[in-house]
């Protein structure tokens, strides 16, 4: 009878965890993986490229790939776009560069539609943008290198495209 | 997407503020391999080694003064030298040390299992 009832209880706690553990199924098999480790194909440590070049106190905490500053993930990405933005926050009494290392292709019109501040921690009190590619179609002038973004998006780049 | 930028170059205290080791998955994810830097957050530092995301290297040189953004460059490890490809000069880097052979291992997990420290995965 005491079995019988702890079996009972067992069956019930699996089937109440029945949608829950499907919905992890699901949410671990669609997940991106990320495997990122350096890979150097066992040949010896050298490495060639160009270099990104930053200054001093890079935050890294506040790195927030812009792929999902895109509002409306339902629209295709159209073009593509590479974002170095540099933000500066007031983290306590320090003033420090936030490296945003945003990689990743965003859609700029939505960008410079929306406050993208919100999304970001609320300690961040300034953003620039270092550099704007395009993968595809002409580049963008370089006089968009240091827009600001503020409270109100990239209001600065409105004005200046 | 990955970065065209496989090196960043840092001043001071780079990585600062973070605890959590997602910011050099983020970076190792973005496509960046390695990062000279005079100096690295205590932390930070630890977990480039731990996740074996981002060898940080460090140097006696201020190079973020020195490079510019996109300039072609390569960090060789093994002799602790920056050569900057266009002019050929070259900087000199701090040894990796102990750091080195966990990163290469792809951190700290896979390096225990391959010195024989902790069981390795079976199958």
């Amino acid at each position: 009878m005491r079995l019988a009832a702890v079996a009972t209880r067992a069956n019930s706690a699996v089937f109440r965890a029945g949608p829950a553990r499907r919905a992890g199924a699901r949410a671990r098999a669609t997940a991106t993986r990320v495997v990122a480790k350096v890979d150097l194909n066992g040949g010896p440590r050298v490495i060639r490229g160009k270099c990104f070049v930053t200054k001093d106190n890079i935050d890294t905490d506040q790195i927030i790939p812009a792929e999902y500053l895109t509002l409306v993930p339902s629209k295709p990405v159209a073009g593509g776009f590479l974002l170095a933005i540099f933000l500066r926050s007031d983290c306590g009494s320090a003033v420090s560069s936030v490296l945003l290392f945003s990689l990743f292709v965003a859609r700029l019109h939505v960008l410079t539609r929306s406050p993208v501040t919100r999304h970001l921690p609320g300690r961040v009190r300034e953003a620039r943008i270092v550099r704007v590619d395009r993968p595809s179609g002409r580049p963008l002038p370089d006089s968009l290198r240091g827009s600001r973004l503020d409270e109100d998006g990239l209001s600065d780049f409105d004005r200046r495209r | 997407m990955k970065t065209d930028y496989p090196i960043l170059i840092g001043g001071d205290n780079f990585g600062c503020g973070s605890s959590r080791e997602h910011a050099p998955v983020a970076l190792g994810a973005a496509g960046a391999k390695v990062c000279v830097s005079q100096s690295y957050a205590r932390i930070f530092f630890r977990n480039c080694v731990s996740t074996g995301e981002l060898y940080p290297v460090e140097t006696d040189e201020r190079l973020c003064d020195v490079l510019e953004t996109g300039e072609e460059v390569e960090v060789d490890m093994e002799r602790d030298v920056l050569t900057v490809v266009a002019s050929g000069k070259t900087y000199s880097l701090k040894a990796l040390g102990d750091a080195g052979p966990v990163i290469d291992a792809g951190g700290i997990f896979n390096y225990a299992r391959e010195s024989g420290m902790i069981k390795a995965k079976s199958g």
